[in-house]
C-alpha cells in the first residue's frame, strides 16, 4: 500500500510552522537565560557594590555601637538585607575546635574573607530559611576580620520577576505563532495555487483542450513558471492547428488529381470514349495528374526528410555559381520556349559548404516557381555576389505580377499559394518553398522575399561561406 | 605469581623505606627554641629564641593537632584526632624515632612532672590513658568526652582536666589513678590556669550557642565551687602566669589582658588575627595567631609587642624547648 504523501502545501505549511514555533521556543529559553542572568549578575553586583559602600566607612578596630546603629538605618531604608555580623562564632573563629555550632560563615569563606575577597552566595541559605542571592564583604583591621557585612535579597523576589515577565510573554508569543500559522497557510496557499491551476489545465490539455491558460498575475518564479506554461500550450495548440490544416491541404491536394484519374478512366471504362484520339487525350489527362500525385507525395517525403532530419545533408565545399549554371543549363528549353530573358551576374570566388543535390533543388524549386510567374517574353535576373565577410547571396528576380504585401509573411509555409486556382492548374505542389526554406535553414542559412505587385518577386538566399577556403583566398 | 609477589613485596618496603628516611631540619640541643605547631598546612615551625628568628620549618603534611615534648625535650610527640598513631621525632636528628600505636582520637597530651608518664586525651575512647615512655599502655581512666584542657600541679599528684563538651572538670588522684571529684564548669570550657597558692582555677572558654564567653570563671581548688567571674571579653581561651602578672588571651577579641598577683586587671593589648594560644617565658608572651599566621612576642612588663614572627599556615600550639 502507498503511503499517503503530504501536499506541497502541506509541506510548506508545516516547514513553516516548525521553523516558527522552534523559533520563539529557542527565544523564550535565550530570553530566560540571559533574563536570569543578567539580572541576578546585576543584582549581585548591586549588593557587592552596596557592600563596599558600606565597609568604606569601616575604620578598624572593633565594631562600634554607632556603626552598628548606622548599618541598622540603612538596613531599614534600603530594598536588600543587610546584616552586620561581628559574633566570632557567626564568623567561624573558633573553627579548629569541634564546636556543635552552624555558622553562618564556612571555614572557607573565612578564608577568603581573610583574604579581602567577597563571598558570593545563591542558593537556600539554612539560616534564613530560604533560596537567597548574598554576598558576604569582609570588614578587616590589618588581618583580623572583626566582622562581615551580608547582604542578601530572598531568591523568591527575582523568580517572581522572571514569572511576571512569563505571563506577559507567553500568551502574546502564542497570538504570534497564531498569527503567523495563519499567515502562513495562506501563503503556502497562494504559493500552491497557480501549481494546482497549472495541474488542471494540463489534464485538460490532456483531454484535447489547448485553449484553457492559467491566469497569472504574479512575476515571481511561480508567475514566470504559468506563463512559460501559457506559452507553451499556446505552441502546442498552434502545432495542433498545424497539423490539423496540413492533413486537411494534404488529402485536398491528393483529391483533386484523384478525381481527374478517377473520372476519366470511368469514362473509358464506361466506354464513354469514342475516337482514339478521344482516349490518347484522356490517358494523357490521367499520366498528368499520375505525375503530379506522384510529385506531390515526392515532395512530401522529401520535407518530412528534412523537417525529421532523418537523412544527413553530404556537405563539401561547392563552387555556387557552378551549381547555379548547371541547374539553369537544364531549364534552357522551358526558357527558350518561354522567351524568357536570363541575365546571370554570379560571382565565380564565392565557395559555400553544401549538400550539392540539395542546393540543386533550392536553386531548381526557385527557377521554377520563377519560370512559372513569369510571363511570356519576361526577364528572370540572377546574381550571386559576397555580402559580408564569411557569407554570401543568392538573388534571384523574376518580372511576374508579384505578391502582395500582407502574404508576403506566409510564402514558405507548406501548401500556400498566391493563387489558389491558377497554381494548382500550373502543376506547382505548393511545398517547393517550404522546401527551400528547410534546406537553407539546414545549410545555416536565411530566406527572403520581397516583391512589387506587377513588377516581380525577388527571392534573396544568404549562405556562410566556407571558411577555410575563404582563409587560403586571404 | 611467585615473582609478582616478590615485586610487591619489594614495592611496599620500598616505599616503607621511603618513609622512614623523611628527614628534617635537626635542631641542635644547645638551642632554645620556640616551637609551633601549625594545623592548616601541617607543619612544625621551629625559632631559634636566642637570635630571634625562624631556623627551621618541618613539612610534616599530616593533620596534626598538637605536639608534646618527651624526654626533657630531646624528643617531640606529635598526635592529631584524626591520626591513628602518634608521631615521636628526635629534634637533635630531624628523623621519626618512634611511632605511637594510640589510635584516632588523641586530642590533648601532658607529661607527668617526673617524665616518667604521658598521658593522652582520648576522645573517641573518653578517656585519659596513660602510656609509660616506652610507648606502653598503663591504664586508663574514663572520663567526660573531651578533655582538652589537661593541668598538672607542682608535685605531680594531681590533674585537672577541664571537658569542653560536657560542662564538667575532673580531679585526677595521679596515684591512684583515678577521678577524686569534679565540679561543673560552663560549656565549650577552654583553657585553664591553676594557681596553687591561691587555691584558684581559672577557666576560659568559647561560650555555647551564639553567644560567645565574656567572662574568666575562678574556681575555689579544694572546693571546685565557684569563686568570682573576671570579665575578659570576647572568648579568652589561653593563660599564663609570669613574674610580671597573669595573663589572658581572648581571641574573639584579639586582646590580651593583664592582671597582678592580687588579680587586680592592670592594663590590656589587641594583638594578632584571632589568636588561640599564648605562652609565658619570664619576661615574655608569645601569642601564636590563627588567621595571620605569626607568633607577636610581646613584653610582660609594658606590654609592647616586640617582636613579629611568621609561622607556618594556622599556629594552634607552642612551646619552648630549653637548652640542654
Amino acid at each position: 500500500m502507498r503511503r499517503k504523501s503530504m501536499t506541497l502545501v502541506q509541506k510548506i505549511w508545516l516547514a513553516m510552522s516548525l521553523v516558527v514555533i522552534i523559533t520563539v521556543l529557542f527565544s523564550y529559553f535565550l530570553l530566560n537565560y540571559f533574563y536570569q542572568n543578567l539580572y541576578v549578575n546585576k543584582v549581585e553586583q548591586t549588593l557587592i557594590e552596596e557592600g563596599r559602600n558600606l565597609a568604606s566607612d569601616y575604620q578598624g578596630g572593633p565594631i562600634t555601637e554607632e556603626y552598628r546603629k548606622r548599618v541598622e538605618w540603612y538596613n531599614e531604608k534600603t530594598t536588600s538585607e543587610v546584616l552586620l555580623v561581628s559574633n566570632p562564632r557567626e564568623l567561624s573563629a573558633c573553627l579548629p575546635f569541634q564546636i556543635d555550632y552552624d555558622s553562618l560563615i564556612s571555614e572557607a569563606d573565612r578564608q577568603k574573607l581573610l583574604e579581602g575577597k567577597v563571598v558570593t552566595k545563591t542558593g537556600y541559605e539554612k539560616r534564613f530559611g530560604r533560596k537567597i542571592m548574598g554576598v558576604i564583604v569582609p570588614l578587616l583591621d590589618e588581618h583580623r576580620l572583626q566582622g562581615v557585612f551580608y547582604l542578601y535579597i530572598p531568591l523568591a523576589t527575582i523568580q517572581e520577576m522572571t514569572k511576571e515577565a512569563a505571563s506577559i510573554w507567553i500568551p502574546l508569543a502564542i497570538l504570534f505563532v497564531a498569527a503567523l500559522l495563519l499567515f502562513g497557510k495562506k501563503m503556502a496557499d497562494r504559493l500552491a495555487g497557480p501549481l494546482k491551476e497549472m495541474e488542471r489545465v494540463a489534464y485538460s490539455m490532456s483531454q484535447g483542450d489547448y485553449e484553457a491558460r492559467i491566469p497569472t498575475q504574479a512575476n515571481d518564479e511561480i508567475g514566470r513558471l504559468a506563463r512559460a506554461f501559457n506559452v507553451m500550450a499556446k505552441a502546442i495548440h498552434e502545432e495542433d492547428m498545424r497539423k490539423r490544416e496540413f492533413l486537411a491541404n494534404v488529402s485536398h491536394e491528393l483529391r483533386t488529381p484523384l478525381s481527374y484519374v478517377k473520372g476519366y478512366s470511368e469514362a473509358i471504362l464506361a466506354g464513354m470514349v469514342k475516337t482514339k484520339e478521344e482516349e490518347t487525350k484522356y490517358m494523357k489527362l490521367i499520366h498528368r495528374e499520375a505525375g503530379r500525385m506522384e510529385r506531390l507525395v515526392r515532395d512530401l517525403l522529401d520535407l518530412a526528410q528534412l523537417e525529421g532530419k532523418s537523412v544527413p545533408l553530404q556537405k563539401v565545399p561547392l563552387v555556387f555559381s557552378q551549381v547555379i549554371e548547371d541547374t539553369l543549363a537544364k531549364y534552357e528549353p522551358f526558357l527558350h520556349e518561354k522567351e524568357i530573358q536570363v541575365v546571370a551576374d554570379l560571382s565565380p570566388e564565392v565557395i559555400v559548404e553544401g549538400d550539392g543535390d540539395r542546393m540543386e533543388q533550392v536553386i531548381h524549386n526557385l527557377l521554377d516557381n520563377a519560370i512559372r510567374y513569369t510571363p511570356k517574353g519576361g526577364t528572370i535576373t540572377l546574381q550571386l555576389f559576397e555580402a559580408e565577410t564569411h557569407s554570401c547571396c543568392f538573388v534571384i528576380r523574376d518580372s511576374g505580377k508579384g505578391i502582395p504585401k500582407e502574404k508576403l509573411p506566409l510564402l514558405g509555409q507548406r501548401f500556400f499559394r498566391v493563387d489558389q486556382a491558377r497554381t494548382r492548374a500550373e502543376g506547382g505542389t505548393g511545398l517547393g518553398l517550404a522546401i527551400v526554406k528547410q534546406i537553407v535553414h539546414l545549410h545555416g542559412g536565411t530566406i527572403a522575399f520581397a516583391s512589387e505587385e506587377g513588377k516581380g518577386t525577388e527571392v534573396s538566399i544568404c549562405l556562410p561561406m566556407w571558411d577555410d577556403q575563404q582563409h587560403e583566398v586571404e | 605469581m611467585r615473582l609478582a609477589l616478590v615485586l610487591a613485596f619489594m614495592f611496599v618496603s620500598l616505599l616503607m623505606g621511603c618513609e622512614r628516611q623523611e628527614e628534617f631540619t635537626p635542631i641542635p640541643k644547645r638551642m632554645k627554641v620556640l616551637i609551633s605547631i601549625n594545623i592548616k598546612d601541617g607543619s612544625v615551625t621551629f625559632f631559634d629564641l636566642k637570635r630571634e628568628k625562624k631556623y627551621a620549618q618541618w613539612e610534616l603534611g599530616q593533620p596534626i593537632q598538637g605536639g608534646v615534648l618527651l624526654n626533657n625535650g630531646s624528643t617531640l610527640l606529635l598526635y592529631g584526632h584524626e591520626l591513628d598513631r602518634a608521631y615521636e621525632y628526635n629534634l637533635a636528628t630531624g628523623k621519626m624515632e618512634k611511632e605511637w600505636k594510640t589510635g584516632k582520637g588523641i586530642i590533648s597530651a601532658l607529661v607527668s612532672n617526673d617524665q616518667q608518664h604521658l598521658l593522652l586525651a582520648d576522645q573517641n575512647q573518653k578517656a585519659i590513658r596513660i602510656f609509660h615512655m616506652n610507648g606502653k599502655e598503663n591504664g586508663s581512666i574514663k572520663i567526660g568526652s573531651q578533655p582538652l584542657t589537661l593541668l598538672q600541679n607542682s608535685t605531680g599528684t594531681r590533674v585537672y582536666a577541664i571537658d569542653f563538651q560536657d560542662e564538667k572538670a575532673a580531679v585526677i588522684d595521679m596515684e591512684k589513678h583515678q577521678v577524686t571529684h569534679t565540679f561543673s564548669v560552663p560549656k565549650f570550657a577552654l583553657g585553664g590556669l591553676l594557681r596553687e597558692r591561691e587555691q584558684e582555677l581559672w577557666v576560659g572558654g568559647h561560650g555555647s550557642g551564639s553567644s560567645v564567653e565574656t567572662v574568666i570563671h575562678i574556681y575555689s581548688l579544694p572546693s571546685g565551687t565557684l569563686m568570682k567571674t573576671i570579665p575578659a571579653p570576647e572568648m579568652p581561651v589561653s593563660f599564663a602566669e609570669t613574674n610580671e602578672g597573669i595573663f589572658a588571651l581572648s581571641h574573639g577579641s584579639n586582646t590580651v589582658r593583664k592582671w597582678d598577683h592580687a588579680g587586680e586587671e592592670k592594663a590590656s593589648i589587641t594583638v594578632g588575627a584571632n589568636p588561640f594560644v599564648m605562652i609565658g617565658e619570664s619576661h615574655y608572651l608569645y601569642v601564636a595567631s590563627y588567621d595571620s599566621n605569626e607568633v607577636t612576642v610581646i613584653d610582660g612588663r609594658t606590654l609592647q609587642v616586640v617582636q613579629r614572627l611568621t609561622t607556618g599556615k594556622g599556629p594552634f600550639q607552642l612551646m619552648i624547648r630549653e637548652e640542654g
